[in-house]
């Protein structure tokens, strides 16, 4: 990988704000000599409208930093400010509606409801939230995706690549904070691979996102913005692969 | 060398497994917690029917006991001689079979307790004292102890006869002595027997009897004196006239067992149907299990042996627990009744080889059938399903399934029609049994083709919770809609209870009415107050004023004979007087001069036609001509005062019309039919005279199958609670099944509450798609059975008991909601995270 010169990711950083901001988060698992640190105090900030993809070996602790970033597990120590709120003093409920309406989802595998249509899946946090939909950007997700003739269909009939295509719009319709995406390209082929980082970029560029990618393939960290690299509970590394076009400032 | 040594010296070495016959547990024994618990209601349901029919028995048993003790032979009079005793040779004791009902007051008591007295002689199998002796000479008499309770009395005290028939001659009694309460009053409240001397009888005008009871010499067989006397008295054996009394009465209860049978049977029906469904859904949710085992080596026979076998434990366990439960039952409710007052003193349970082995015996059976299907699914599982994942349940489609519901339920629709008609044709007994199998038929052809129809009315119901409650009523139905096998079971569970529970309260409501209006128009006269001699001049004003009476009328009446067998009874009213004392208002424009008025079936009792001419005479007296007119079935012969005066002349006596106040008003309050009847016979001079009460029957009616109801109601009870333990044990199997997604719904931003909403939902849409077909096959089967039972006897007017159809509409929803409380918490409580989870770890 070739990182850009340090002065431009500088005034990359400066220019766009952190949508996820971490600071001494530690995670335990078990107690006494069984005791697990998934992570380890770890610092870390994620900028807004870029492509974040996590990697690290296994028992590196990325897993749990998903979890503990997007409010499914709570830390044990440290801070985590996502979209300006600190989630860690959050009780259930308030975690709950954060997830629904300010952060999207994008899971390896399992990521529909089996009984719902594509659409209802899609539609599915607003639903829960009681929100209205707003159908021009609903059809223009759906245009971008290609998935405008698979809409009536139930998960059981699209193929992998569609099913993950319908988590991705999912995960936009309600214009979140951010996207979590753990390890999308798991269970797909190459060429699927390559289509569903095709959207993960789609909705960086176009819908500016700000997309976090845990994955262990080197060619899908490959296209994004900036690899961050735990080990052992720790940011090992933090690679800046490019940098989005910001008010002409950078070329 | 002892045995702990010997033990100490032998190799410590674990036993070697034995192939085959290693305990495979398929399914975590919680799962089973819903099947054992259907399994465990139905049997103690079926413990306490058979425990109710021993009780029963034992009270037939009891009272002919009493009726025949002691005896070894029957003399009945047959030549009806009317002779004093019958002059059969060689019998050692001889003695009238009399109930003798005396009502007695002692010193200490005022108000008047009725006694029951037999004259068996003190040597013919002589009653368990408790203190004193047996009577000895005609003014002693011998009480149980049930009666000198409520007497107050003790061995030595003096009771005297009150009541009717007591007159200055009749002497006090001496309490002789206080015997042993039998079963029967045990059993019944109010019951209270004695004994008296032969030589007694006489003073209280009971010495001829036409049946006599006798013993043998000891040494003679009793059948070599069964014969029949010149003189027309028959000499049986007692023996076998107590076999053929129990069989009688029995046989009468023998179609009330029938009926109780059914509800057994629909509750270890209702069981069948949840258990088949826990064990599919179990062996459903191990199919990869099963797949694995067979992937290993099992064969389908050891596959099969695991299911079976998992199901034996279930059933045998939860019979036996039912089993016990059902006889504590009944054993707390008859310490319970002691002691309340209502029986005297606590009767042990009556268990019999019946009541402990017909409950294991049934639970056993119905679980063994219910697992036949799911152990079919279980062997039928392919091994490679263990790498394959499930294919989607796909959705019922109309095919063979859907032809035999309707063929079912065409036929079982045309049988309950036939069976109507048969029944309006008076052939009742074929149409009842015409209609029950075609109520039989079309039902299991509604619960056969159920599956078929589950997912469109999912849908609608759907459709009309989703409006209501947002997006976790819309996950909800899509949730039911996804099994539509499961889900049908489990609406069949409550759709059993639901509609038998609806076609009772219809059934009943109409045959209440229905017989409540045959009786107003056959009967509609509460009550007849009537004396072969004068009635006092103010008996009207005093009848009147008696409390719960509404009116009282004084009117004439007069025997007379019309060329029957039997004179004719005759009452003369004014239009006026009937409005006011007669439960129907059409009769008094029917009244005419000259002419009676009478209902058809009185009219064929006498050989009488509309529109005859008859000549009625009154003895000793003048005769008149009347003209017959027929109206309904009304029981009584009415004239107008005009004829009346004509035909009876100075021969009339009077009689009082009573009407009660309609039950629920103020008039009424605290004061039953009985309670009114005694109070008019309370009155001075009216001691003699004879009530007729038609009014009690009415409100018999009404209250018997008040009580009927509330008993079937109860006992339908169970088959609903078992469907209820189905509908919970399915929505929590189904979040056992569907954790990730619950995970993925958290990990999208559904709250606690909404998820436990959601399992709400789900509860109560199959509650209310079980309770609403219920309702209206309930309407249905309950308004055809009372034609099929009422129709060729009564006049059957539909009657919809509306507040307890939305009753059970109420329930339904509640049920349902509750049974989806504890699946709900546990949905709730699924961590998002686990959503994450990956395959590969």
């Amino acid at each position: 990988m070739t990182t850009l010169p340090t002065s431009l990711i500088d005034r990359a950083d400066a220019a766009s704000p952190a949508v996820i901001q971490a600071r001494g988060v530690r995670r335990t698992y078990g107690t006494g000599d069984r005791a697990v640190t998934a992570l380890d105090g770890l610092d870390l900030d994620i900028r807004r409208g870029a492509f974040t993809a996590i990697m690290g070996p296994s028992g590196s602790g990325k897993s749990t930093l998903l979890h503990v970033l997007a409010g499914l597990d709570a830390a044990d120590g440290g801070s985590v400010v996502v979209d300006g709120t600190e989630i860690t003093t959050l009780d259930d409920d308030a975690l709950t509606v954060l997830r629904r309406e300010r952060i999207g989802f994008v899971f390896q595998s399992f990521n529909l409801l089996p009984m719902l249509t594509a659409e209802q899946n899609i539609l599915l946090p607003l639903d829960l939230a009681g929100k209205r939909v707003d159908r021009d950007l609903f059809d223009s997700i759906v245009a971008a995706f290609g998935l405008g003739d698979r809409l009536t269909h139930l998960p059981s009939q699209l193929s992998g690549g569609q099913s993950q295509r319908v988590a991705i719009a999912r995960a936009l319709i309600t214009t979140p904070a951010v996207v979590f995406a753990d390890e999308p390209t798991g269970n797909l082929d190459s060429a699927t691979s390559a289509e569903v980082l095709d959207f993960l970029r789609l909705s960086v560029d176009e819908f500016d996102q700000s997309v976090i990618m845990v994955t262990h393939e080197k060619e899908a960290a490959a296209r994004a913005d900036r690899v961050i690299t735990l080990v052992d509970g720790r940011v090992s590394s933090d690679h800046v692969l490019q940098v989005k076009a910001i008010r002409g400032d950078v070329r | 060398m002892s045995a702990a040594t010997v033990e100490a010296r032998a190799p410590q070495r674990p036993p070697a497994p034995k192939p085959g016959r290693r305990r495979l547990r398929l399914t975590p024994w919680r799962r089973h917690v819903a099947a054992g618990l259907a399994i465990a209601l139905s049997t103690a349901f079926v413990a306490i029917m058979v425990l109710g029919a021993n009780l029963i028995q034992l009270a037939m048993t009891a009272s002919v006991e009493e009726r025949y003790a002691g005896a070894e032979l029957v003399i009945t009079d047959e030549g009806a001689t009317g002779a004093g005793r019958p002059d059969v040779p060689g019998l050692a004791q001889l003695w009238p079979q009399v109930m003798l009902a005396l009502p007695l007051t002692s010193a200490a008591v005022s108000d008047p307790v009725t006694v029951g007295f037999t004259a068996r002689p003190a040597e013919v199998a002589p009653p368990a004292l408790e203190s004193g002796a047996l009577p000895s000479s005609p003014t002693e008499v011998l009480l149980d102890a049930s009666a000198a309770e409520a007497l107050r009395v003790g061995v030595g005290d003096r009771v005297t006869v009150d009541g009717p028939g007591a007159t200055a001659a009749t002497p006090a009694l001496t309490v002789s002595g206080i015997a042993r309460s039998g079963t029967l009053t045990a059993l019944l409240d109010g019951y209270h027997t004695g004994f008296l001397s032969e030589a007694a009888l006489p003073t209280f005008g009971a010495a001829g009897s036409e049946t006599w009871l006798a013993t043998v010499p000891a040494g003679t067989d009793p059948a070599t004196l069964v014969k029949d006397t010149a003189s027309g008295w028959r000499v049986s054996l007692a023996d076998e006239i107590r076999q053929e009394e129990i069989k009688a009465t029995l046989a009468g209860f023998g179609s009330l067992a029938l009926v109780l049978g059914v509800f057994v049977v629909v509750a270890l029906v209702t069981s069948a149907v949840v258990i088949a469904n826990t064990f599919a859904v179990t062996v459903a949710q191990r199919t990869r299990s099963l797949a694995l085992l067979r992937t290993v080596g099992a064969t389908r026979r050891q596959v099969r042996a695991v299911v079976l076998r998992e199901s034996v434990a279930v059933g045998l366990v939860g019979s036996l627990i039912g089993m016990a439960l059902g006889h504590l039952i009944v054993q707390l409710v008859l310490a319970g009744a002691a002691a309340a007052g209502w029986l005297h003193g606590v009767l042990p349970v009556p268990v019999s080889a019946t009541s402990v082995l017909a409950p294991v015996a049934a639970g056993l059976a119905v679980t063994l059938l219910a697992a036949v299907g799911p152990i079919r699914a279980a062997t039928r599982v392919k091994p490679l399903q263990a790498l394959r994942p499930e294919p989607p349940q796909t959705a019922a489609r109309f095919g063979w399934r859907g032809i035999v519901s309707l063929v079912l339920i065409a036929t079982g629709a045309v049988a309950l029609g036939a069976g109507v008609t048969l029944s309006l044709r008076h052939r009742e007994e074929a149409g009842i049994l015409t209609g029950v199998a075609g109520g039989v038929l079309s039902f299991t052809g509604v619960l056969i083709g159920l599956v078929v129809v589950t997912r469109p009315l999912g849908r609608l119901t759907g459709a009309v919770a989703g409006r209501l409650g947002g997006a976790p009523a819309r996950l909800a139905a899509a949730n039911t809609a996804r099994h539509p096998r499961r889900s049908a079971a489990t609406i069949a569970a409550l759709l059993i209870g639901t509609t038998l529970m609806t076609m009772m309260a219809v059934g009943a409501r109409t045959a209440e009415v229905s017989l409540t209006r045959d009786l107003d128009s056959r009967r509609p006269i509460d009550v007849i107050v009537s004396s072969s001699e004068r009635l006092p001049a103010d008996a009207q004003d005093r009848i009147a004023r008696v409390a719960g009476v509404q009116a009282a009328e004084r009117v004439g009446t007069v025997d007379a004979a019309v060329g029957a067998a039997e004179p004719m009874t005759f009452y003369a009213a004014t239009p006026a007087q009937l409005d006011r004392v007669a439960n129907r208002t059409d009769l008094g424009p029917l009244l005419a001069d000259d002419e009676v008025l009478l209902g058809q079936s009185r009219a064929d009792r006498f050989g009488l036609r509309d529109g005859q001419r008859v000549t009625a005479s009154v003895e000793g007296g003048g005769s008149h001509a009347l003209r017959v007119r027929v109206t309904g079935n009304l029981q009584l012969s009415l004239l107008t005062p005009a004829t009346f005066a004509r035909l009876a002349g100075r021969s009339g006596h009077d009689a009082v019309l009573v009407k009660f106040a309609p039950l629920g008003s103020p008039q009424r309050a605290g004061v039953d039919g009985h309670e009114i009847v005694a109070g008019i016979q309370k009155l001075p001079g009216l001691q003699d005279a004879s009530v007729e009460t038609g009014g009690m029957e009415r409100e018999f009616y009404g209250q018997l199958l008040g009580v009927l109801l509330g008993i079937t109601a109860g006992l339908l009870a169970i088959a609903v609670i078992v469907a209820l333990v189905g509908v919970a044990n399915t929505l929590s199997l189904g979040v056992i099944e569907r954790g990730r997604e619950n995970a993925l719904v958290r990990a999208l931003g559904m709250t606690k509450r909404q998820v436990r909403a959601m399992l709400g939902w789900e509860g109560v849409l199959l509650a209310v798609v079980g309770a609403v077909l219920g309702v209206l096959l309930g309407i249905g089967y309950g308004v055809l059975g009372a034609y099929c039972l009422l129709g060729g006897s009564f006049a059957v007017v539909v009657a919809m008991p509306w507040e307890q159809i939305a009753l059970v509409l109420a329930l339904a929803v509640l049920a349902g909601w509750l049974a989806s409380v504890l699946p709900g918490r546990r949905a709730a409580a699924t961590a998002p995270a686990a959503a994450l989870a990956r395959d590969d770890g």
